[in-house]
């Protein structure tokens, strides 16, 4: 399993991850929270979608275990200081559910390289997403939530959907990558495939 | 006083922040919760600075607030003998779950209010973390103000295309918006990168330099970070 | 002091190389064009001139490349060149000016009072002083420009080279840059390179030009201006169409508008459109062109008057409007999907679709790709492609944002014969252009706009004259 060595990136690498966090970010600053003031946040994260698009396809071109975890960590430590009340979990907690997302992701994209090629995308982001949800009630329950009908309602509903949502983000991720692969700028950017 | 806290480290106020939370995450006592908040609101309000970020959180965080009602109530109903009972130990559990949060959206307001982003980069280059890191999340902090702007641009090119929102429910859909975005992202990450090479800023020379400052600002939220948990306050822990 | 000998580069997953057998040397001081057409190896041959191949490129060069002596092929030594490029938005990073300026000579761990210094008389030479804590983002894209191009000057290169650098200038502010560029060749002995379609004002400064055609070294030496402006397309008179007692199509009707709560970009705007008509909206860079062609097709609405189309029009339908950057647009898998989105959007049937899109993309010279990956395109043809997938609608009304920004004669001649074909067969165009040329084969009428109002508004031969 090769892993992600900062001092192994180059400059242009370093920049480029930087921006498909700040994309992911900017991205869904406003998408998430206009839909965190509907209930429909409550079970469907939406604007994941373009979340697990780039995250597909970051995880492609810097194709090394540690990528996603570096992603989810400064993506929850950026979310707890710009949008420290959306997204379910308040402030520093918002980096229980991204940091074991981020782990499961870059476990199962690295293991499965070999024996999966494109498929392991699937795998790891269905799996690695249900992970999420799951923490991100915990987390909550811990907090006070109590564990009735309800709650344990809301939470299938939001593992179905995040299993949807995901499976999209992959699908349309794989669609996107086929595209710009050949790009000279991909290849400027890519590591090489280990 | 508030100028003390400001220059204080932003390692100290994250340390604050982190303890704070944590003894949020443990104390029971509504009394010990509501103290705490009153103080976050203190200090917040003697930043003076209302921006959009405060209203913005401030705003979210009390709109979530029906379904978590709904949520409560309807599982205070299920544990209680009568459904009176029932609302009002939901609402209970409500208000101390509800005290937790607030405690942990105001204490990361805090420190963001509290915390240029110039000190934060000195910070970590303070803790002799690799420079990569350090060009990493300076870059991050560079491209996202853009983001949104780039983003609304291709929105509104692609709309002299007959695009609209609506479209979004069919997910392909996305694709008009995101290709366009990404590839300009990747664009601008290249021309920004040889940039900064040609002037000499790289992953190996951008860690070099800061050494970590404290000052009494440090001393309070070091000092408040470890009363939490010792001394006179630890009674209230006791008391769950 | 730059010496290169039969360098080739063969881009990463290419069999092509795109800079052929390229040699020539270049000595200190020496001002040197860099000219040719769209997608010929300008900023390839550019980036190797300079050494930064290594971090712009991906792919193999091959052949000898000395830099000040030194064998550098594998990439240039740190310090040597500067290099600013087309989008200089996109090569800030710090938050103030001075900051951004300050940047290089502190990496390079120099005195903080020296950097100081050199740094406040590079600001004020240019007029930035003043504005030294302005924070980058608020600046407009010509100080945005000038700030890129100064924080490169204050590293002291030895080769600097800029691409376009005076796209987004005034004037006097790009007068002021080439006085200075002038200055530090001559005394210093900098070699500045440049790449600029503008080849009049190139020429005044420039004392050798390098042509690359297809990735070969087509000439180097001095430039002949005569052929250059007697291009064919480029004194083709624009036919006359119009018809002044037609039924206007667009009508603007004392349109005020400003964005949010800043300051007015149109005020009391009266502009009629009318068929067989060409307006070239002309003026300077954040006058107002622009948010014109944004209310006209109805992407925003005014503050105070109204837009009126003729009737039986609809702006989502019957207005076309192409914007500046066709990167910000392009996303399909093949020439032909891309072409095809508007009409898809329209619910047009996919067996009229492929008819149409056909029909509009073999006399723009793209009927042949119609399964290549728009990515692979070059420039010229992506802009191609962009203002074919504006056509391919049949709009009444099209509007076209600096539709000749980065495109070389050729392109400009296509797109021109386009423009005036639109406007032959009855329909309407509006333009906002600040090249002379474009506008002089196209416009029937020029309008000029300076701080959101119209100035002039008068035949296109009386004006342009």
């Amino acid at each position: 399993m090769q892993v992600l060595k900062l001092r192994e990136l180059s400059t242009a690498q370093v920049v480029f991850f930087a921006s498909v966090v700040a994309l992911d970010f900017g991205w869904g600053l406003v998408f998430k929270t206009a839909l965190q003031l509907t209930a429909i946040h409550e079970v469907a994260r939406l604007e994941m979608i373009v979340s697990i698009m780039l995250m597909v396809i970051l995880r492609l071109m810097l194709d090394r275990f540690g990528t996603l975890i570096l992603y989810e960590l400064t993506w929850g430590l950026l979310a707890a200081v710009l949008m420290p009340a959306a997204g379910g979990q308040p402030g520093f907690l918002k980096l229980v559910p991204a940091l074991s997302q981020g782990i499961v992701f870059d476990l199962l994209f690295s293991l499965l390289q070999q024996s999966l090629p494109r498929a392991r995308a699937y795998v790891a982001i269905l799996i690695g997403g249900l992970l999420g949800p799951t923490l991100a009630v915990f987390v909550r329950v811990a907090m006070g939530l109590p564990w009735a009908t309800a709650t344990q309602t809301l939470f299938a509903i939001s593992l179905l959907t995040s299993l949807v949502i995901n499976g999209f983000g992959v699908y349309l991720g794989l669609v996107v990558w086929k595209r710009i692969a050949p790009l000279q700028l991909v290849a400027m950017l890519r590591l090489p495939c280990p | 006083m508030t100028r003390m806290l400001r220059e204080a480290n932003a390692l100290s106020k994250c340390l604050f922040a982190v303890s704070l939370c944590a003894y949020a995450f443990l104390c029971s006592d509504w009394r010990v919760l509501v103290a705490y908040v009153l103080l976050l609101l203190a200090l917040l309000a003697m930043t003076a600075e209302f921006d959009r970020i405060l209203l913005l959180a401030v705003g979210v965080f009390f709109a979530g607030l029906p379904v978590l009602l709904t949520l409560f109530i309807l599982g205070g109903i299920e544990k209680a003998a009568t459904w009176q009972d029932g609302v009002w130990l939901g609402l209970t559990w409500l208000g101390i779950f509800f005290l937790r949060l607030l405690i942990m959206v105001l204490a990361d307001l805090l420190v963001v209010k509290l915390t240029s982003f110039s000190n934060m980069i000195l910070s970590l280059r303070s803790l002799r973390l690799p420079g990569r890191l350090v060009l990493f999340v300076s870059a991050l902090v560079s491209m996202l103000p853009n983001i949104f702007g780039m983003a609304l641009r291709v929105i509104e090119v692609q709309r002299c295309r007959g695009f609209v929102a609506k479209k979004l429910i069919n997910p392909k859909n996305f694709l008009p918006l995101f290709i366009p975005v990404f590839l300009a992202q990747m664009r601008r990450s290249a021309d920004l990168a040889l940039s900064l090479e040609l002037r000499g800023v790289n992953g190996a020379t951008y860690g070099r330099g800061g050494c970590l400052h404290l000052g009494w600002g440090d001393g309070v939220f070091v000092a408040a970070a470890l009363l939490l948990w010792i001394g006179p306050f630890q009674w209230s822990l006791v008391l769950q | 002091m730059i010496d290169l000998d039969d360098i080739s580069f063969t881009p990463a997953g290419s069999d092509e190389p795109i800079l052929r057998h390229v040699s020539l040397a270049i000595e200190q001081g020496e001002r040197v064009g860099i000219v040719g057409p769209s997608g010929s190896g300008k900023s390839t041959l550019g980036y190797h001139l300079c050494g930064a191949h290594h971090l712009a490129l991906a792919g193999v060069t091959t052949g000898h490349l000395y830099l000040d002596g030194q064998d550098c092929l594998a990439g240039g030594p740190p310090g040597f060149a500067g290099l600013v490029g087309q989008n200089p938005e996109a090569q800030l990073f710090c938050r103030t000016i001075q900051e951004e300026v300050l940047l290089g000579p502190r990496m390079r761990g120099e005195n903080e009072q020296v950097c100081r210094d050199r740094v406040r008389s590079l600001l004020d030479r240019h007029n930035l002083f003043s504005r030294a804590e302005d924070v980058v983002a608020s600046l407009s894209l010509g100080q945005k420009q000038l700030t890129a191009t100064l924080s490169m000057l204050a590293i002291e290169p030895k080769v600097l080279l800029l691409d376009e650098p005076t796209s987004y200038l005034d004037t006097a502010t790009a007068n002021r840059l080439f006085a200075h560029l002038d200055t530090l060749s001559r005394d210093d002995g900098w070699i500045v390179l440049i790449i600029e379609h503008d080849l009049k004002r190139l020429a005044g400064f420039a004392d050798r030009f390098l042509t690359i055609v297809d990735g070969l070294l087509q000439s180097d030496g001095s430039l002949d201006l005569a052929s250059a402006a007697s291009h064919p397309g480029r004194s083709h008179p624009a036919a006359v169409f119009p018809r002044p007692d037609a039924a206007p199509l667009l009508t603007f009707e004392d349109v005020s508008f400003h964005y949010g709560k800043g300051p007015t970009a149109l005020d009391n705007i009266n502009l009629t459109l009318r068929p067989g008509e060409c307006v070239a909206l002309m003026g300077p860079n954040g006058s107002g062109k622009s948010t014109m062609l944004r209310l006209a097709k109805g992407l925003a609405k005014p503050s105070s008057g109204r837009i009126d189309l003729a009737s039986g029009l609809e702006m989502a339908r019957d207005v076309g409007l192409m914007l500046q950057n066709p990167e910000e647009q392009i996303f399909a898998h093949t020439v032909e999907a891309e072409c095809g989105y508007w009409l898809q959007n329209l619910g047009v049937p996919p067996e009229v679709r492929s008819g149409r899109i056909r029909d509009i993309l073999f006399p723009l010279g793209l009927g042949t790709m119609l399964t290549r990956a728009p990515f692979s395109l070059s420039f010229g043809e992506k802009r191609r492609l962009c203002l074919a997938a504006t056509l391919v609608a049949d709009p009444t009304v099209l509007c076209l944002d600096e539709p000749t920004t980065g495109l070389d004669d050729d392109n400009m001649e296509i797109m021109a014969a386009m423009v005036r074909d639109r406007a032959a067969s009855g329909k309407a165009v509006l333009v906002a252009t600040h090249e002379d040329a474009f506008a002089a084969m196209v416009a029937t009428r020029i309008v000029r706009i300076e701080a959101g109002r119209i100035v002039a508004d008068g035949p296109a031969v009386g004006e342009l004259s």
